[in-house]
C-alpha cells in the first residue's frame, strides 16, 4: 500500500475514534475487516495481551458484575448500559491503536533528521552523526563490562555502583573525545 | 544554567551522552523485554534520570538535555526500524522535566534529587495518561468498579487502595531521590577520574 494512503487512513481512524459511537463502531468494524484482508499482521500487534485483558474486563466482567442487570443471554444476566459503555471504550482503543500502528508502518523510512530540524533543533544533524558513530563503541564498553570478568564486574556494580559507572563513563568520554579529535585532524589534513 | 551557545566541546559531550543513553535504552530495554521483566519502564527511567543528571553536570547549558533526548530517541527509532511513539514521548518528556528543573534552579544535589523525583513520578503518570488517551475518560469508571470489586473480594476498604497509591508515589519518589544522589555523585567521580586519567 502507498505510504500516503496509509497516512490518510491512520488520520481517518484517529479522528473517527472521537466521533459518536454509532459512527465510530461502523468505521471500526470496516477497518478491522479491511486489515484482515490486506495486512492481518497489524491486528496481531494491536490485539496484544493487554488489549485482550481489557476487552474481557470491559465486555464480560464489567457488564456481568454490574448491579443494574436488565438483559440476559441464556442464564447469564448482564447490564446493557455497561456493555455499551464497554464497547465504546474498546472501539475507541482499537481505532487509536490501529491508527498508531499504521503511522509507525508509514514512517519506517522517515527522515528523522528533517523532523528535528523542522522544530528548530539546528545542531541536531551534526550531533546525530557523531552519536551514530559512537554508538557501536558504547555498546562494546557496556557489553565488555558485563562479559569479561563477569563475576568480579557484577560484584563491583552491586557493591560500588558509583565507582563502577564513573569508571565506564570516564574511559568512554576520554576515548571518544580522543578518537573524534584524531578523526577531525585526519579530515582537515585530507581537505 | 548557562545560555545555549554550544561550542565544539559541548556538541562532543552531547553526542557522547546521547550515545550512552541510546546504548542503555537499546541494550537494557531489549534484555528487559526479552526476559519479560515487569516495570521495565521504571527501570529504564531510573537509568535515564541518572544519565540526564550526569549530563547536566558536565554540560550545564540550556537545551542541551533536550538535544541529548532528541538524538537518543532518533537513535532508538533507527535501531528499532520505526517510529515508536510511546518510548519517544517518554524520552523527550524526561529530558523536558529535567531541563525545566535545572532551568529554574542551580545545579546542585538538591535540584538533582528534585529532577530525579519528578522524572520518576512522570513514569508513574505516563501509563495513566497513555491509558486515558487510548481508552478515554470512561476507563476511570471501570477501574473504580474493579477496585471496589477487588476490595470486596479481598475484604479491604477503599482507604487501603489510597494507601497503596500513596505507597506507590512514595516508592517512586524514593527511587527518584536515589537516582538524583547517584547521578550527582557519579558525575563528581567521573570528573575526578577524567582529571586523573588525563594527568596520567
Amino acid at each position: 500500500m502507498n505510504k500516503t494512503v496509509i497516512k490518510i487512513l491512520s488520520l481517518i481512524l484517529f479522528v473517527s475514534a472521537f466521533l459518536p459511537f454509532e459512527l465510530s463502531s461502523i468505521i471500526c468494524s470496516i477497518s478491522i475487516f479491511t486489515i484482515i484482508v490486506l495486512k492481518p499482521i497489524i491486528l496481531q500487534k494491536v490485539f496484544n495481551k493487554f488489549l485482550i485483558i481489557m476487552i474481557l474486563i470491559c465486555l464480560v466482567v464489567y457488564p456481568v458484575l454490574s448491579i443494574e442487570k436488565d438483559s440476559a443471554i441464556w442464564i447469564i444476566n448482564y447490564s446493557n448500559s455497561s456493555l455499551i459503555n464497554g464497547l465504546k471504550i474498546i472501539t475507541r482503543a482499537i481505532l487509536i491503536l490501529l491508527a498508531f500502528n499504521l503511522i509507525s508502518i508509514a514512517s519506517k523510512d522517515y527522515n528523522i533528521k528533517s523532523f528535528w530540524q523542522k522544530i528548530g533543533l539546528n545542531s541536531f544533524d551534526k550531533i546525530f552523526d557523531i552519536s551514530k558513530d559512537l554508538l557501536p563503541s558504547a555498546f562494546d564498553v557496556i557489553k565488555n563490562k558485563f562479559t569479561r570478568n563477569k563475576r568480579q564486574n557484577l560484584k563491583n556494580a552491586f557493591f560500588h555502583p558509583i565507582h563502577f559507572i564513573s569508571d565506564i563513563l570516564a574511559r568512554f568520554i576520554m576515548n571518544s573525545t580522543k578518537n573524534h579529535q584524531n578523526y577531525e585532524q585526519i579530515t582537515m589534513r585530507d581537505e | 544554567m548557562k545560555k545555549a551557545i554550544l561550542n565544539k566541546d559541548d556538541i562532543q559531550l552531547i553526542a557522547i551522552f546521547a550515545a550512552i543513553w541510546a546504548a542503555f535504552e537499546i541494550l537494557l530495554g531489549n534484555s528487559l523485554h526479552i526476559m519479560k521483566i515487569p516495570f521495565r519502564g521504571t527501570i529504564l527511567t531510573f537509568f535515564s534520570a541518572i544519565i540526564l543528571i550526569i549530563a547536566n553536570k558536565f554540560i550545564g547549558k540550556r537545551g542541551a538535555l533536550l538535544l541529548i533526548a532528541s538524538v537518543t530517541a532518533s537513535l532508538k527509532a533507527v535501531s528499532a526500524g520505526g517510529f515508536f511513539i510511546a518510548p519517544m514521548i517518554a524520552i523527550i518528556m524526561e529530558s523536558l522535566i529535567a531541563e525545566l528543573i535545572f532551568y529554574f534552579s542551580k545545579s546542585n544535589l538538591f535540584s538533582s534529587i528534585i529532577a530525579g523525583i519528578f522524572i520518576m513520578l512522570y513514569t508513574l503518570t505516563h501509563g495513566i495518561i497513555a491509558q486515558l488517551f487510548v481508552f478515554g475518560i470512561d476507563i476511570v469508571n471501570i477501574y473504580n468498579f474493579i477496585a471496589k470489586e477487588l476490595s470486596g473480594i479481598l475484604g479491604l476498604n477503599s482507604a487501603n487502595i489510597y494507601y497503596f497509591l500513596s505507597f506507590l508515589i512514595v516508592f517512586y519518589a524514593f527511587a527518584g531521590t536515589i537516582a538524583g544522589i547517584l547521578g550527582e555523585r557519579i558525575a563528581i567521580h567521573t570528573k575526578e577520574k577524567i582529571k586523573y586519567l588525563s594527568e596520567k
